[in-house]
């Protein structure tokens, strides 16, 4: 209730003050405003005057000696008072009157008396009260400032934690894409090794064994003729499921592709062959499908 | 997990050498099956390379090399690989002498033809390097002194799986010393009762005091060598002799640039890959009867030769991909 009653009014101010003693404005008032314990408020300039407060920060007035009964804070309920005045402790001081501790604070710059601001508590008027002088200096020019500070917006809120949840899910997707996207050149990579593997088999052996019939193979193009003739040969057998050196091995012992591979081996590997190129050509050319057909031929010789 | 063998590991055709015909007649009364290793085994001897087998414990290893060794009068050293074990410990060392003060080499198991290097991943990293530099250099060097190690010298290394607890698994570096990695699998079922058969008819080895012991594979090797050094150097011209074409050559450059282009692929198979590739497949077909190399010597050797060689992407391997997988992808766009 006494603390209700303490805190009177606020407004908005940042500037600083002093706390000076002031002129006793009463005749019958036996000392200044002090916060030296025991000195009794008389209004007149004292030496133990308080250090400036700044507007708006709070100034200490301790153990001043006020006559008469005991005295309150005057409530302001409207809170106009440029001055706000606390009561922090009440202390009898024999039959002279009592002792007093205030905090104030003051929201305009001038000078102030907190006697104003106070009523004896038994309704008594307050009959020859000295003045409680008090200023309150503001650094700031008077007047409205020239110059507001520039204002920063804040950021623009993009939504809640729900939108958030989204938002993540998207960036999630979205890496993945990134990630799938970024992984195909890699696939690609793959069959750049062999960019002959997109033309059918049959096609890509018929075209070496054209060259051969020309004399025109080289020994790459004989390693490439030999694999595409083993790939041929395993595809005509249905032999693609086995790991390929048991393919190869039973490719070698079929009674029908073995001979012609092991004569291709010969030609290719032996040195000792006096077999041509076309020769050979024209012994495998039988095997293969006719240009632009679909179906590998069936399992036999052409021949017979 | 029981394993089939397929007639493609079946298969081995006769050689034209009386003397492989005799090695491979020998080892079979000790050993039941195994051909395909038996055939490497032969294939490094006559090739001077190196051969790492991996697999588990129990499928005769070391009665293979022994019996190997013993058929044609070789010296033979084992060295279990633990993880205390010290380079000095196979290289040699130099001792102080008490009565002359003064030093004397004392030369240590790797001054042999055929070194059993059993379960090489349990030694420590300099172990392993001290050996492999051995293995390369075919000479060690002991305090001051250098000494040329015995030829032919060959090393028969075993190594378990590298998940297994307590093993330093070799660097890409080291492995790539040797020609050959052969992964053993577990004999067949026939091929097993026969193992058991055996083994139930060894009957007890008594000494002279009257004392009496359980016989092993190892009391029934025979001592009598089919031949020794000089028929394995007489085969090893041979051998030499096998014509390797420049469309072989092809082959083989072929199967190595995809291993080192391959998306799935860090590290390809390096020259000397290529290198044992070509010996290896040259031995094979000397082994085969033949005089000249052909595809099926690369496809049937290219696992043993490249696949230690090569490593997968943490990609590829995320994507569940293996070696041996990535491999077969390779030999089936060759073929």
């Amino acid at each position: 209730m006494k603390l209700r009653r303490s805190l009177l009014t606020l407004t908005t101010a940042t500037i600083m003050a002093v706390t000076l003693a002031k002129a006793a404005q009463s005749a019958g008032a036996a000392e200044p405003p002090s916060s030296t314990p025991g000195a009794l408020a008389t209004g007149a300039p004292s030496s133990t005057a308080q250090p400036p407060a700044g507007v708006g920060l709070t100034g200490l007035i301790q153990d001043l000696l006020l006559p008469g009964s005991e005295l309150q804070v005057k409530p302001d309920p409207e809170g106009r008072s440029p001055v706000v005045v606390r009561m922090t402790a009440v202390r009898p001081h024999g039959t002279a009157g009592f002792r007093y501790d205030f905090s104030w604070f003051a929201y305009e710059a001038g000078p102030h008396d907190l006697s104003q601001y106070l009523e004896r508590v038994d309704g008594s008027p307050l009959g020859a009260m000295p003045a409680i002088g008090v200023e309150a200096v503001a650094v700031l020019p008077p007047g409205p400032p020239q110059t507001l500070p520039e204002f920063q917006a804040p950021l623009p809120k993009l939504g809640g934690y729900r939108t958030a949840l989204v938002a993540g899910g998207c960036l999630w997707l979205a890496g993945w894409v990134a990630l799938f996207i970024w992984r195909r050149p890699h696939s690609s990579t793959a069959t750049a090794v062999a960019p002959d593997a997109v033309r059918p088999l049959a096609e890509r052996l018929r075209f070496l064994l054209e060259s051969a019939r020309t004399g025109s193979l080289d020994a790459d193009g004989r390693a490439q003729l030999e694999r595409l003739v083993l790939g041929f040969w395993r595809e005509r057998l249905h032999l693609t499921d086995l790991p390929v050196p048991e393919a190869v091995h039973r490719l070698r012992n079929h009674p029908e592709a073995g001979g012609l591979l092991r004569e291709v081996e010969s030609w290719l590997h032996s040195g000792k062959s006096t077999a041509s190129e076309t020769h050979m050509a024209a012994l495998l050319l039988p095997y293969l499908p006719p240009a632009g057909a679909t179906a590998p031929p069936p399992v036999g010789n052409p021949a017979s | 997990m029981q394993r089939t063998i397929s007639p493609f590991q079946l298969m081995h055709a006769p050689a034209a050498d009386s003397f492989i015909n005799a090695v491979r007649s020998r080892i079979s009364e000790v050993v039941v099956g195994q051909d395909v290793v038996v055939e490497r085994l032969l294939v490094a001897l006559l090739s001077s390379g190196h051969i790492l087998l991996q697999g588990m414990p129990g499928l005769a290893k070391t009665l293979l090399v022994d019996t190997l060794a013993k058929t044609i009068e070789l010296k033979f050293s084992r060295v279990q690989f633990t993880i205390d074990l010290l380079p000095s410990d196979i290289v040699g060392s130099e001792i102080l002498d008490p009565g002359t003060g003064e030093f004397r080499t004392r030369r240590g198991p790797i001054f042999t033809n055929l070194l059993l290097a059993d379960e090489i991943n349990r030694a420590a990293p300099k172990v392993q390097s001290a050996l492999l530099e051995a293995m390369q250099e075919r000479r060690v060097t002991i305090g001051n002194e250098t000494f040329s190690l015995p030829q032919p010298f060959v090393v028969i290394a075993t190594q378990n799986p590298i998940e297994q607890s307590g093993t330093f698994e070799l660097p890409e570096a080291q492995l790539d010393r040797f020609m050959l990695c052969h992964r053993l699998t577990y004999p067949t079922l026939e091929e097993e009762q026969e193992v058991l058969r055996r083994n139930l008819s060894l009957g007890l080895k008594k000494d002279a005091d009257g004392h009496a012991v359980a016989r092993t594979e190892f009391d029934v090797l025979a001592h009598a060598p089919v031949g020794g050094p000089a028929d394995l150097v007489r085969v090893m011209e041979k051998v030499q002799d096998v014509h390797v074409s420049e469309t072989f050559q092809k082959h083989v450059l072929a199967l190595v640039h995809r291993t080192r282009h391959h998306p799935s692929l860090e590290l390809g198979c390096s020259p000397r890959g290529g290198i044992a590739l070509t010996k290896a497949a040259r031995a094979r077909a000397f082994l085969h009867s033949r005089d000249y190399a052909v595809p099926e010597d690369l496809f049937a050797l290219a696992e043993d030769v490249v696949l230690h060689r090569i490593r997968l992407r943490y990609e590829a391997l995320a994507e569940g991909q293996t070696g041996a997988s990535v491999l077969a992808e390779i030999l089936g766009e060759m073929s």
